[in-house]
């Protein structure tokens, strides 16, 4: 009979633990972290829009636009575009958390893309 | 005693246990309504952006659309305002598709106290003393229906171009009055053009010392035509060059061709 009480008791235990470490939180937590940074990527792409703007971006040259992004990137924020068939900058990192919007102008589309090095 | 004991201890293990999986299940659901509410904030956000970006892409088409019409047309001198709300009020709507739709169009004006700027349109942001003003109307909507969220938003904005066709316009009427005082002036001799042709060259050169002086250019030309009766034609036409628009400097004009009868 001791045997047995042993025996249940353990099984008891050990699924319960089992399923507490199974059903832990901390996976969503990583996914809600995820999506705030992925919003403050897009937040940053956002103040584009205002700075330098969205005339700018529509007369500005490709290879002025790419200048003006790369001094704008820093360790916290990398931008990149893609200027009608141009490209400058690499893709960002899988895993980073990154944003794009593309603005349809009428001579080329201008697509904006930003990442966050630091949070990869 | 020592069954019991064993029954005892598997119950209080049972009992300890089971508490702590029910705190954890609080904690999961509390952390699954957080991830809910993480993964509807991101949606907003994510509709907020593109709304946001839309809705400068629209008011820049139309600019676009302005400014093709500002720079084709000579606008009258007379009347300018009136050809200018025209012109306007006949630019096509512009539509857009996507995870947030939207249209916009541009009205000459109205009066309306809810209109504000749209920074992202800098240097057309806002009203320009003298310019070429218009209110933006634009309605934005956007959803994702799996999470409940939707986006939706009605805004009137205030641009301008720095066309100042009033000033123009204002130069130019001086300038036509001024020929047909020269006309008027010429008196007996006016089909001869002898001394039509000096009142209207010092006309012509006031006019071009004025638009000078406010960074405009000008002409003044004329004719004389003695049959079926002597009356004189006068075109006079101000331009100012170098007006900003979204797609690079345009020139913006206003221009009248007047038929002035002349003294017998």
């Amino acid at each position: 009979m001791r045997f047995l009480d042993i025996a249940v008791a353990a099984v008891l235990g050990l699924s319960s633990v089992a399923l507490l470490a199974a059903w832990a939180p901390f996976g969503s937590d990583l996914a809600a972290s995820q999506l705030r940074e992925q919003a403050s990527a897009r937040d940053r792409l956002e103040g584009l829009l205002t700075d330098p703007g969205l005339v700018w971006l529509q007369q500005a040259p490709p290879g002025e636009m790419c200048s003006e992004l790369a001094s704008l990137s820093n360790s916290t924020v990398v931008f990149t575009a893609t200027v009608g068939t141009l490209r400058c900058g690499g893709a960002p990192p899988a895993g980073a958390p990154s944003a794009n919007i593309t603005l349809d102008f009428p001579a080329e589309e201008v697509t904006l893309v930003d990442w966050l090095p630091g949070a990869a | 005693m020592a069954p019991r004991r064993g029954i005892a201890a598997t119950l209080a293990t049972a009992a300890v246990f089971s508490v702590l999986l029910v705190a954890n299940a609080l904690v999961v659901s509390g952390s699954q309504q957080g991830d809910l509410m993480a993964a509807k904030a991101d949606a907003e956000s994510y509709l907020w952006v593109r709304g946001t970006s839309l809705e400068g892409s629209l008011g820049l088409a139309l600019m676009d659309e302005l400014q093709s019409a500002v720079s084709s047309q000579a606008f009258p001198c007379s009347g300018w305002a009136a050809a200018v709300q025209e012109a306007v009020a006949n630019l096509p709507a512009v539509r857009a598709a996507g995870p947030v739709s939207g249209s916009g169009s541009l009205s000459p004006g109205g009066g309306y106290e809810t209109a504000d700027n749209l920074s992202s349109l800098e240097p057309f942001n806002g009203w320009s003393a003298g310019g070429l003003d218009v209110y933006y109307f634009v309605s934005l909507s956007g959803a994702v229906p799996s999470l409940g969220v939707a986006f939706r938003a009605s805004q009137v904005h205030r641009l301008s171009m720095e066309a100042e066709l009033g000033q123009m316009a204002q130069l130019c009427s001086g300038a036509v009055a001024a020929a047909a005082a020269a006309f008027a002036g010429a008196g007996a001799d006016a089909c001869n053009g002898t001394a039509v042709a000096a009142a209207i060259a010092r006309a012509s050169s006031s006019l071009d010392a004025r638009a000078a002086a406010e960074g405009f250019g000008a002409g003044l030309s004329y004719a004389l035509s003695a049959s079926p009766r002597c009356e004189g034609q006068v075109d006079v036409a101000v331009s100012q060059a170098g007006v900003q628009g979204p797609e690079g400097p345009f020139t913006a004009r206003v221009e009248e061709e007047a038929s002035l009868p002349l003294s017998p």
